[in-house]
């Protein structure tokens, strides 16, 4: 479900409101918003967020700024995110594992190789 | 088997003609009747048939703010049966396209709303013939209040820049959420399935997230169903009495802090500044909107009422 995040799991642009393509300028006024938003004498945390919490979003925000402001870094970490994948719900719940399966894990069947290569290329029956 | 999708609290009836906007906030004096009577008279002002309902039953004010002192027949006549229909209730007021269902001030107890006399209430609100509902609900977080907002579509949230204001704000939210979940855990008889999240749910945090990932370890396909309907709830948010720069940046910082703890997607209208205006034409009784259209509050009223419309389109 997408929106059910905590903090600590967020990426960079989710923490700063920001689509793939902001442009530098948005990442600007989106780190001022956050600045704002969750500084100390900001109003808007007002008893949903403890001390802690805020001053670790503050802590996310100033790291996502520092990625994203330089263009080398931001695609560098655009990078990252592109070779993590989406995240696609585990739908083989008969496998623990989603690694691909080497044929070493299959089962030993003797002869089974041998009756589906006779099975696929038997001649057709005239 | 993925549970059918049906809404208790229907809040999406509306038709697209027709649009209920519910004017709330939990903390009095932050101006909501002040707001939903400006929006009403804007809203009429631009040929629109717009009613306005006085549904703060411990303290109605709006039949002040629109000039209309005479007594006529109002809500409590409706809960008390005196009239079989809530449109024998209503009111034309001094402007043209806007008629008012006031709030009632003889008969006593009316907050004290049954359950079924709620329903009969909501049923005939949603028959109403306009272009525009907008219903000025009262303090607090009873249940009615909190129907009341979550069948709008959106509801609006009038807050102040002050501690007191933002925390109960954030308070009605929350009471709002649990009044959703609720009602879609006893719709689908899933308490069970609830009691027994609430027994292992992690050093008993009570936080959106630990609740969620306790469903969803335990039935995703009603995780999901609570999630949407979740989702489904976006609330409005105005910014009222606003003087200072940090209280013009308060708007979309509630709404950022709203996301990412609450899970809800609420949208900022916009803010409306302090001004004194508002009390003097509170004290001569006329109506801010029309007295004073030049103002930079009545300017960012029209503004949010255009934010609106754009909304339900």
């Amino acid at each position: 479900m997408k929106g059910i995040k905590k903090i600590e799991n967020m990426d960079y642009y989710e923490i700063l409101n920001l689509t793939k393509d902001a442009s530098p300028s948005d990442i600007e006024r989106a780190y001022h918003l956050g600045k704002a938003t969750y500084g100390p004498n900001s109003l808007a945390p007002y008893r949903l967020l403890s001390e802690e919490e805020r001053k670790f979003m503050l802590k996310k925000i100033e790291e996502a700024y520092q990625n994203l402001k330089d263009p080398e870094k931001k695609k560098l970490y655009d990078l990252k995110m592109l070779k993590k994948g989406p995240e696609w719900e585990n739908k083989a719940y008969f496998r623990k594992s989603t690694k691909k399966l080497k044929i070493e894990d299959a089962e030993n069947h003797p002869g089974f190789w041998k009756k589906i290569k006779h099975f696929l290329f038997q001649p057709p029956r005239k | 088997m993925q549970p059918e999708e049906k809404f208790p609290l229907s809040h999406s009836t509306s038709s697209p003609s027709k649009t209920i906007w519910s004017v709330g906030g939990g903390k009095g004096g932050t101006g909501k009747s002040f707001i939903a009577a400006s929006l009403a008279i804007y809203f009429a002002s631009q040929k629109n048939n717009v009613i306005l309902i006085d549904a703060d039953l411990g303290g109605p004010n709006l039949h002040t703010l629109l000039g209309i002192n005479n007594s006529t027949l109002d809500l409590g006549h409706f809960f008390a049966n005196k009239v079989s229909s809530l449109k024998q209730t209503l009111v034309q007021t001094p402007f043209q396209g806007l008629k008012l269902i006031k709030g009632t001030d003889k008969i006593p107890f009316t907050a004290n709303l049954n359950y079924y006399k709620k329903l009969k209430f909501i049923r005939h609100i949603k028959n109403f013939e306009a272009d525009r509902i907008i219903i000025d609900i009262g303090t607090g977080t009873a249940y009615n209040y909190l129907d009341f907002f979550i069948l709008s579509n959106p509801g609006i949230i009038v807050i102040n820049p002050e501690p007191t204001s933002i925390e109960n704000a954030y308070y009605f939210l929350k009471s709002c959420l649990i009044r959703i979940l609720k009602s879609y855990i006893n719709y689908y008889k899933i308490q069970n399935l609830v009691r027994k999240i609430a027994d292992s749910t992690e050093n008993n945090s009570k936080s959106i997230y630990s609740f969620f990932n306790a469903i969803i370890s335990q039935d995703k396909s009603y995780a999901h169903l609570l999630y949407r309907a979740l989702r489904k709830f976006k609330p409005c948010l105005i910014v009222n009495k606003a003087k200072t720069k940090q209280d013009w940046l308060l708007g979309e910082s509630m709404v950022d802090v709203i996301q990412k703890y609450l899970v809800i997607k609420a949208k900022f209208l916009g803010t409306v500044p302090y001004d004194e205006k508002v009390h003097l034409s509170l004290k001569n009784f006329s109506s801010f909107m029309t007295t004073y259209p030049d103002s930079e509050a009545a300017q960012s009223i029209r503004s949010i009422a255009s934010k609106l419309s754009k909304n339900c389109e």
